[in-house]
């Protein structure tokens, strides 16, 4: 056990000490800043699990305005006809939500005469931005009818209407909470998905190095094969782990700083460029009012412990396939080719967590915290949305399993790529030692 | 007293015999040349030394007790491939290796301080490795295999890539730890180097141990009855019955002498009332058996 000790420190050491350490660690966060771009992409992509949505027009204003569906078919209105209460309503039919216009929604301001939205599944993004672009054009539509011929000069033809988003049980759903949890979300799962993918690279390229320098062959004759893998893992993973501490302490310090910062940025725009549009600036600062206000919803000690939890596993799941692909590779090139079937689960993986983030209690998000390969990235992601219990003791169950006998093949092909020097190893080879 | 026991060993790769029922021992204070052709397994009997790989059948006995990893810190190994991190320090590398034989961090730094003191290269201390030529690499890479006072050492091919100045102190070394009392395994294919070092040597070919023994012993089991002599007078010719002349100069000749002992032939040759100068078997040299039996056992 000293043994192993001596070597997880020559590898932290080895790395910490380097330049390129501290320079990946002080600007990577500058990546981080990159959020508005990706928050775009988000609400762009669609959403599967609210497809079907009701217009329950109380006001009756509505009645010959068309509702725009989207384009691809993923997302369609349907007026009711019907007045009757909409809980009823909305509990028998096979919608998926339902907008709620009041009987006194007041055109010009509806402020105080809010539409709300209900829906059984929590709205992404994605599904909020297009209902609210939706029922605008609607609205600004009806504006036209009503008031363009008349000389009103008191009418915001552009002002957007308030919508509320609730949830058929829970009662309120914030829009500012899911803001901030799929910044949240994103932020988490993106770091998981940089980690692995670097410091597995790291734990490949380390290995190599000692078989390719022959320092392994003396190595194993000091100690096993099994320590010097796990050292490896562990001393490269605590490297990964300072760096994330660090980055998760800038994000925290960057959260103190922020919260104030955006409130202050969203009065200054206001009152400096004097509201362009007409219709951003006011609603932009109870936006961000908004999320500071849930910054106190969101539980940051349990979703960093899960974060840390699911860091850690997925870390050593596929740290160890990244130690055994790095004992069967000769050079960068066999290598490389030898990481695809690696590198593919965690690229998907990243991919999933976009549709996942947009759609948090979809199938996509559901099966990909499941999925061992996957869950690493897409569980920690969707912890700020507070998924049940039952789904992440699932998950755990799953991936520390797949962990275990992983470890054990990646071990058995580590011990004997190591000792194979010059040869280029098939996966047919590969597949005969692991039934060995 | 036999430091280490080989009894039995085989090991197989698939459907590959590297080492098939191998049995040999090695006599504590001696300097054992395990020699063989490329790939005859011997890489894979002295693995299993190190216990970097484990006999499927057989036993090894170390110190008349049972092979065991913990018997790993008393050996001290340097593979023909071999190799140093890069980027590390020669002081941080040796320390680190050191360490990994089970010395404290103390003992560890001091032995560290104390060789690049005898091979007189402190001043590389701080050097990286990859700073290093070959030459300078290779004796680096000698204090980590020695560092913790092994009692059992195996050199793999230990003079390739040194100068003769460099070859020179390892050598020394190597005689050093073997006044010691240290058991060396030594494994290469440069034959002189065997005829000066060796004194037991162990030869395998095609995975099986064809031959093994004391090197005199062994030199006069194989010797082929080839005398030379040195006359102090020209001397012509000398027939005599059952002795053939393989070379011949003005007073010097090399004579095989067929089923006749020394003391036989000098005697047919004072009888003869010839000057002798000098009279002096031939003995195969460990190259000669080598080849002789590598080539039997091929063709057999």
């Amino acid at each position: 056990m000293r043994k192993i000790g001596y070597i997880i420190w020559r590898e932290y050491s080895s790395r910490v000490k380097t330049k390129s350490f501290l320079f990946t660690t002080l600007l990577a966060p500058l990546l981080f800043l990159g959020l508005p771009i990706v928050t775009v992409l988000l609400t762009k992509s669609g959403s599967d699990s609210i497809k079907q949505i009701a217009i329950e027009d109380k006001s009756g204003l509505f009645k010959d305005i068309p509702f725009a569906d989207k384009e691809d078919g993923s997302l369609y209105f349907k007026k009711t006809i019907n007045e009757n209460n909409s809980d009823a309503a909305f509990e028998t039919a096979s919608y998926d939500g339902l907008v709620l216009i009041p009987a006194d929604f007041d055109l010009k301001n509806s402020g105080r005469t809010p539409i709300t939205f209900i829906s059984r599944k929590r709205a992404g993004i994605g599904v909020r931005n297009y209902i609210d672009k939706a029922i605008n054009k609607a609205v600004l539509k009806l504006r036209f009818q009503h008031f363009a011929q008349s000389n009103v000069s008191d009418v915001d033809f552009e002002k957007e209407v308030t919508i509320n988003y609730e949830r058929f049980e829970s009662g309120d759903d914030k829009s500012a909470f899911v803001n901030l949890a799929s910044v949240i979300g994103y932020l988490t799962g993106m770091l998981i998905y940089i980690t692995i993918t670097i410091y597995g690279t790291m734990i490949l390229r380390g290995v190599m190095e000692e078989k390719t320098n022959r320092v392994m062959e003396v190595l194993i004759s000091s100690v096993k094969p099994f320590q010097l893998m796990f050292g490896k893992i562990i001393g490269v993973g605590a490297v990964g782990l300072t760096q994330f501490s660090v980055w998760i302490a800038l994000l925290f310090i960057g959260n103190l700083f922020l919260a104030p910062l955006l409130f202050l940025i969203g009065v200054d725009a206001n009152g400096i460029s004097g509201a362009p549009s007409g219709m951003n600036s006011p609603v932009d600062q109870s936006e961000i009012q908004g999320m500071v206000m849930s910054l106190k919803d969101i539980h940051f000690g349990w979703i960093g412990i899960g974060v840390l939890v699911y860091f850690l596993l997925g870390f050593f799941l596929y740290g160890t396939m990244f130690a055994a692909v790095g004992a069967v590779g000769n050079d960068e090139t066999n290598a490389q080719s030898l990481t695809l079937p690696i590198m593919l689960p965690i690229i998907i993986a990243f991919m999933m967590m976009i549709t996942a983030l947009n759609d948090p209690e979809g199938n996509v998000a559901f099966w990909g915290s499941i999925i061992p390969f996957t869950s690493p990235v897409i569980m920690p992601a969707l912890l700020a949305y507070q998924p049940p219990l039952w789904q992440i003791g699932l998950s755990l169950f799953l991936l520390i399993l797949t962990f275990v006998l992983i470890t054990y093949f990646a071990g058995k092909i580590y011990r004997i790529g190591v000792l194979m020097y010059g040869k280029k190893i098939s996966f047919k080879e590969i597949f005969h030692w692991l039934i060995q | 007293m036999s430091f280490l026991s080989i009894e039995h060993v085989s090991k197989k790769f698939g459907d590959y015999k590297a080492n098939d029922d191998i049995s040999l021992s090695i006599q504590k204070g001696k300097i054992f040349g395990l020699l063989g052709p490329n790939g005859a397994g011997k890489t894979t009997l002295i693995r299993m030394i190190t216990r970097i790989l484990l006999p499927d059948t057989g036993t090894i006995l170390f110190d008349g007790k049972p092979h065991n990893d913990k018997h790993t810190e008393r050996i001290g190994y340097m593979p023909e491939e071999r190799g140093l991190y890069k980027n590390m320090k020669v002081y941080d590398h040796l320390v680190y290796l050191a360490k990994l034989k089970g010395l404290s961090a103390n003992d560890a730094k001091t032995k560290t301080v104390q060789w690049l003191q005898r091979l007189a290269i402190e001043s590389w201390r701080d050097k990286k490795i990859e700073e290093l030529s070959k030459g300078m690499s290779q004796k680096v890479q000698f204090i980590g295999t020695v560092i913790h006072e092994p009692e059992l050492l195996i050199l793999d091919e230990p003079f390739s890539g040194l100068d003769p100045i460099n070859s020179q102190i390892i050598d020394e070394e190597i005689h050093r730890l073997k006044a010691e009392g240290k058991t060396i395994i030594f494994s290469t294919h440069r034959m002189e180097q065997v005829d000066q070092i060796c004194d037991e040597i162990g030869l395998i070919n095609k995975g099986h141990l064809i031959l093994h023994g004391d090197v005199m012993e062994l030199k006069s089991r194989f010797k082929q009855s080839i005398f030379e002599v040195k006359f102090s007078e020209s001397t012509e010719n000398i027939a005599i019955s059952g002795i053939a002349v393989v070379e011949q100069s003005a007073n010097h000749m090399v004579l095989k002498a067929n089923e006749k002992s020394n003391a036989e032939l000098l005697r047919l040759l004072l009888d003869r009332g010839l000057q002798i100068s000098s009279f002096q078997e031939i003995l195969p040299t460990v190259q000669q058996i080598f080849i002789q039996q590598v080539n039997s056992s091929t063709h057999a």
